[in-house]
Parts: C-alpha cells; sequence; structure tokens
C-alpha cells in the first residue's frame, strides 16, 4: 500500500514538473504540408485501318506499313489517337519523306473527327464509313481533351504521270504530336511503298 | 497509516505551492490575468485556394485545415509546367499573450520542378491576442518538373509566446526606490534600471537623466511619482516613463493598444510634450497609462 501511494505520489510530482518546463518553453509551429501530385501527357494509336501490310510498336506509337504502289493508286489509311493522359492535347501533325525528288509525284489529303469519349459510337467514320473520306471531316485536328480520342482518315495518292523511274521505295512519314505546355508526345505512321509503274 | 500518508501528501503540496510563490514573488509578485484564457495558442482559421488558369481548367489545388488548426494540407492535382497554385491562408492568435513569428521555413523540396514563394508571413512578426494575419503561398511548377511524378514539401512557421507583460508605474516605482537602498530587494537589478537610463537619455526627446548614478535614479523616481496635484503634462511623463522602460525591458513587446504598439505611443506621446500639444496629454497619457496596466 505504502509503496504504491509512493509511485503515485512520485508520478504526480514528475507530471506537475513536466507541465511547468513544458509551459515556460512554450513554442509552437504551424505547418502548411502540401503535395503536388504531376500531370502525364500520352498519347497512342488505338486502332488503324488499312490495306497495307502492317506492323505496330509495342508502345503503340508507331504504326509501319508496306506495300506497292502504283500511278494514280490512292491509300487510305486511317488510323483512332487516343489522349490517354490527364491534360488537353493540341494536335499538329507533319509529312516528311527520305526522297525529296520523288515525293512531288504524291499528294496527301488528312480528315480528322472527334474528339469523341470512349464510349461514343463512331462507327459512322470509322468501319462503317459509307464514303472514304467519311462525310463532316476536319481539315486541322481540334483540341483532344484528357481521355477522348481522334480518328486521322489520310489519303496519299500518287500521281498517274510518275514516271517509271521516279523511284523504287520510298519512305513517308507522318508525325502526329500532341503538346500541352512545354510536353510533347508523337505517334507516327511510317510508309514504306515500292513503286510498281 | 492513512492519516500518514494523507498528511505528508498535504505538506509536499503546501511546499509546493509555497516555492511556486515565493519564486513569483522574486519576480514581481502572483498577477492573475487570464483573458480570455491564459494560454499561447496559434492556429490557422481560414485557407483559400486558387490557380492562374483562364480558359483551362487543368490543374486542381485543394486545402483543408487540420481538426486542431495546425497544419493546412494543400493537395495540388494534375500539375504542369507554367501552373501556378495560390494558397491564401490566415493565422489567428487566440491565446491571451502575443506570440512571435520566429522563423519561416521550407523544407524537403525539389528546386529544380517547383518553386516557392511566401508573402507576408515573415520572421520577427509579432501577432497580439486576437490578432490575426494573412499569408499568401504561391507554388510554381517549373519547366523541369517530371510528368506522373510527385512532389511533396512542408512550410514551417514557428511561433514563441511572449509570457512577459508590461508592468505598471508602480512596480517600476518599487524598482527605483529599492535601488536608493530603501528596504527590500529590486527585481531588476541597478545595473540594468542604469542601462535603460542610458538608453532613454539617447533615445528620448523628452527625457534627460544626468549625475550619478543615486542622481539619476532619484530624478527618474521623482518622474514616476507625481503628487496628486500635478498637472497634465507631469503625469503623462510618468506613465510615458514607465512605458520607455517597459519597452527598453521587452515587456511591451508584441502588444498593441488601440492598434498601436509601445513604440509608436511613445513617438506619439514625445512628440506630444516636444511641441506642446497640452490638448492633446490627457489622451497621450490615458494610452501610455492604459499600455503599463495591459498585464493587470
Amino acid at each position: 500500500m505504502n509503496r504504491q501511494v509512493l509511485v503515485a505520489f512520485t508520478i504526480l510530482l514528475l507530471a506537475l514538473a513536466t507541465t511547468g518546463i513544458t509551459y515556460s518553453h512554450w513554442i509552437d509551429t504551424a505547418r502548411v504540408q502540401t503535395t503536388v501530385s504531376m500531370a502525364k501527357l500520352a498519347i497512342f494509336i488505338q486502332n488503324h485501318n488499312t490495306t497495307q501490310t502492317w506492323i505496330m510498336s509495342p508502345d503503340n506509337h508507331t504504326l509501319e506499313l508496306s506495300g506497292t504502289i502504283t500511278s494514280s493508286q490512292s491509300i487510305w489509311t486511317g488510323i483512332i489517337i487516343k489522349n490517354n493522359g490527364t491534360t488537353p492535347a493540341t494536335i499538329t501533325y507533319t509529312i516528311a519523306t527520305n526522297d525529296t525528288e520523288a515525293e512531288k509525284w504524291f499528294s496527301n489529303q488528312t480528315y480528322f473527327y472527334g474528339p469523341y469519349l470512349e464510349t461514343d459510337d463512331i462507327s459512322a467514320v470509322w468501319d462503317k464509313a459509307a464514303t472514304m473520306p467519311p462525310s463532316g471531316g476536319l481539315s486541322a485536328p481540334p483540341e483532344l481533351p484528357a481521355k477522348n480520342k481522334l480518328v486521322a482518315w489520310q489519303d496519299i495518292t500518287l500521281s498517274g504521270t510518275c514516271p517509271p523511274d521516279a523511284f523504287t521505295t520510298i519512305e513517308i512519314t507522318v508525325t502526329y504530336t500532341a503538346t500541352f505546355s512545354s510536353w510533347t508526345d508523337t505517334v507516327s505512321v511510317i510508309y514504306t511503298l515500292t513503286y510498281s509503274p | 497509516m492513512k492519516t500518514k500518508i494523507f498528511a505528508l501528501i498535504i505538506l509536499a503540496i503546501i511546499a509546493l505551492t509555497s516555492i511556486g510563490y515565493s519564486y513569483a514573488c522574486l519576480n514581481g509578485g502572483v498577477q492573475i490575468n487570464c483573458y480570455p484564457s491564459c494560454d499561447c495558442n496559434v492556429v490557422f482559421i481560414k485557407v483559400r485556394t486558387y490557380d492562374n488558369e483562364i480558359e483551362k481548367d487543368v490543374g486542381k489545388v485543394y486545402a483543408q485545415i487540420s481538426c486542431d488548426g495546425g497544419t493546412i494540407q494543400v493537395c495540388i492535382d494534375n500539375s504542369y509546367p507554367c501552373y501556378k497554385a495560390y494558397i491564401n491562408f490566415t493565422i489567428k492568435n487566440k491565446g491571451s499573450y502575443p506570440v512571435h513569428i520566429d522563423e519561416v521555413t521550407i523544407q524537403d523540396y525539389d528546386k529544380t520542378a517547383l518553386e516557392m514563394e511566401m508573402i507576408n508571413i515573415i520572421a520577427c512578426t509579432w501577432i497580439s491576442p486576437c490578432e490575426t494575419i494573412s499569408g499568401l503561398l504561391t507554388v510554381h511548377t517549373l519547366q523541369e518538373a517530371q510528368e506522373c511524378h510527385t512532389y511533396t514539401f512542408k512550410v514551417v512557421i514557428k511561433f514563441s509566446c511572449q509570457t512577459e507583460y508590461p508592468r505598471t508605474i508602480g512596480f517600476w516605482k518599487n524598482q527605483f526606490d529599492k535601488a536608493l537602498c530603501k528596504n527590500g530587494k529590486p527585481q531588476i537589478d541597478q545595473t540594468t534600471l542604469e542601462q535603460y537610463l542610458t538608453l532613454i537619455n539617447s533615445q528620448s526627446k523628452i527625457f534627460s537623466f544626468t549625475g550619478s548614478r543615486s542622481q539619476r535614479f532619484q530624478q527618474a523616481l521623482n518622474i514616476l511619482s507625481p503628487s496628486t496635484n500635478a498637472n497634465m503634462k507631469d503625469k503623462l511623463k510618468a506613465q510615458l516613463l514607465a512605458l520607455w522602460l517597459n519597452y527598453l525591458a521587452g515587456w511591451a513587446d508584441g502588444y498593441k493598444l488601440n492598434g498601436k504598439t509601445a513604440w509608436q505611443i511613445i513617438q506619439g506621446s514625445e512628440n506630444a510634450l516636444k511641441n506642446g500639444l497640452t490638448s492633446q496629454y490627457e489622451y497621450w497619457k490615458n494610452l501610455c497609462d492604459d499600455f503599463n496596466n495591459l498585464g493587470d
């Protein structure tokens, strides 16, 4: 009993002393704790529609097409670009070849459709298009909001007056670039076409 | 046996109380000045966020004050280069003592990815009881910030509490009285009192203490003890000298009266005395008096 009282008394004394010391040395802090989670800009080729032989890169960023082309032939290729990031993206595109002499015999037209949500029915401008190109296309790509997709149809036509010896094989690279702030991401369609006069 | 233990506890309590009381007496007496609560307590009371986006709404910034008011948790989501988040917050001193901002530090952050700016919350600022102070934290995401990355950082505002308080004119009279070899031991030693008078000599446009130490102490005591039928000028000088002494002792730090600091009241009073603005004497005397009694 004595021992218990002594222990309780000692604890009481220590508590009093601690309270005094704590009070006399009052210092407090206020904190602003911040977490900054960065966004992501990412596009990929979700689907494609082509008559050419194709290989898709594992990251779905590059579609390689190969085949032959004859004079006056048009090659229509459709791709669906999906914005898989968390920011909107401004899409631009460029076309380049590895043969500047031969490229003058080619012409191209690109038509854009969208943007569409994943749940939207796009069959009228995609696999069930009544005409080629599907009606209602835009000549410039619209802004692509996050999680939306864009349909792009591109026609590459070789002139009917292209001489038989104009080129043997040509590589045409179409690059679609998504931009937001200072970030960019790109997808490409690379045609490797062998001329069959 | 039980009686003995009980007696022991009572004796211990009396001993503890006596030690506390003796110590208090040694430091100027026991004063109960708890209004509205006798503590040091600084909390966040308000937070508002916004960003620099005008057309597109991509980045988001949210903030929440913790239940104890001690922390603001800020979440900036979907940030990107050039995104700026603004966190506007208000701190309130809910205690009864002035609180001093000792240090503001921004800890642990990647300077290549983020740029931080804290506006209006700076070290060496006092917050009076019940006073609020607002700050603005800007978080700017830089070009080097990486996609899909998470950055964290902490802003720590360190406070300390002013547990001292201004002393009355009676306290100061008592100090000089005892310093002049009257009965009792002063709470402030003679050297410190002498230093205060020297500082007042150099800074005041009104007071000038000359002669030996005793003569200067006597001059101070005379000023602090105007007769009952003294004019307003002498009453003002008495309260003003007490305020000077509180100011120099650091016991006026952080306190404000009617929005005025001790230094502002000293300046106003000296200006009135120096320019003979007799109509203002009572006003400044009352301010000095009330300030010297803030601890009561």
